[in-house]
């Protein structure tokens, strides 16, 4: 042995690192959760894209989407993309330093805004899709 | 009445003798006003003299004393043996670093990463200036949450980017290109950009925003890191958007 000579022990990152620990447990839940983000895009715009098809392309893709395994899917990725969307929010006012009138607006003020922009979007969409032909 | 006592449950590793480390418990007086440094004082000057760890200050200032205590990356003297007392408190050293022994770990990663982003105010006028440079409130106000640094790396502990990816500049050194960039009276703000905004720059965290749960002197890293991000993405656009507009 090379008594003397400097030799650290390296630690090495433990496959569940993430495990355990309840911050690091919400931190990957959430980042598996943007699979359900990107998998919810792809299904929207694949209604945009056979609606372009024309009304038969569209009608097979609603069937397909309004099946009981769709449905499933839906609830699921209905729940991910909540959580998503959420914690995205909440982590807005440490981003986002708003400064009005020389002064750095309040995390809560910050996060109202957010909150009050998006029921306003998603107002806007369920009038546009809602308000019939 | 007999004193209580605390078990102190000390990583131990002694690169002459010891091929992995264990854990080597102790048993110190339990004092509700000691921190978990004054225990391991205790340990090394009546019970064990070859246990190795830093600490300088003992007051939260130096950031020499930083330790995974119970899982938790802690400062040493701040975390009081009454918040774990009557169960075992667990001493190890900060988690993502190598270990020199013991409690000590190598710092060399850290500070080899840390000029990379020029953590000082950069002027590109020659010469130093005929007057001190004035700063309104609002203007320190900007940056001064950044510069409470105290370089403990608690903040690298907590990091599971910087441990799984240890090429990433990390919390602490990229909030304090932060500090700098948002000092009115820096111009390195250009000079910063491609380190910062480089492969191992901020676009490497995930926003996990431990680093901030950490920090003892409420720097809010993980904040600093995604500043920079939304300035160098609005520069990009403003690149792409405006061309002739680029700096």
């Amino acid at each position: 042995m090379n008594a003397g000579t400097p030799r650290p022990y390296r630690r090495p990152p433990h496959f569940a690192w993430w495990w355990g620990h309840r911050a690091y447990t919400l931190f990957v839940a959430r980042e598996l959760t943007s699979i359900f983000v990107a998998a919810t895009a792809l299904v929207l715009l694949g209604f945009a894209w056979t609606a372009v098809q024309g009304p038969d392309a569209y009608a097979a893709y609603v069937a397909v989407m309004t099946r009981p395994a769709a449905a499933v899917f839906h609830a699921v990725a209905l729940v991910a993309v909540v959580y998503h969307a959420l914690t995205w929010w909440t982590l807005a006012p440490r981003a986002a330093a708003v400064r009005v009138d020389g002064r750095r607006l309040s995390p809560r003020a910050v996060l109202g805004g957010a909150y009050a922009a998006w029921a306003a979007a998603s107002a806007v969409v369920a009038w546009l899709v809602l308000r019939g032909p | 009445m007999a004193e209580p006592t605390i078990t102190l449950e000390v990583w131990r590793y002694r690169p002459e003798q010891d091929t992995t480390p264990h854990l080597q418990p102790y048993q110190v007086p339990y004092r509700p006003h000691w921190v978990v440094l004054d225990a391991q004082n205790y340990i090394k000057d009546h019970l064990d003299g070859s246990v190795a760890y830093r600490w300088s200050c003992r007051m939260g200032v130096c950031g020499s004393c930083g330790m995974t205590i119970n899982g938790v990356p802690r400062l040493s003297c701040a975390a009081f043996l009454k918040e774990y007392f009557p169960r075992p408190v667990r001493v190890e050293p900060l988690a993502t670093f190598p270990v020199e022994r013991d409690l000590i770990v190598d710092l060399t990663d850290f500070l080899e990463k840390l000029p990379a982003v020029r953590p000082w105010i950069v002027r590109h006028e020659a010469g130093p200036p005929d007057a001190e440079f004035r700063q309104t409130p609002e203007e320190l106000e900007a940056y001064r949450q950044f510069s409470m640094c105290i370089n403990c790396l608690l903040c690298y502990a907590a990091c599971p980017v910087y441990a799984l990816e240890p090429r990433f500049l990390g919390p602490a050194v990229l909030a304090l290109a932060a500090r700098y960039t948002l000092d009115s009276r820096d111009q390195g703000r250009a000079d910063r950009h491609p380190v910062v905004a480089g492969p191992d720059g901020v676009w490497d965290c995930t926003f996990v925003g431990e680093c901030t749960t950490v920090c003892p002197k409420d720097v809010d890293p993980a904040g600093a890191i995604q500043r920079l991000k939304l300035a160098s993405a609005l520069d990009w656009l403003r690149g792409v958007v405006l061309p002739w507009g680029r700096r």
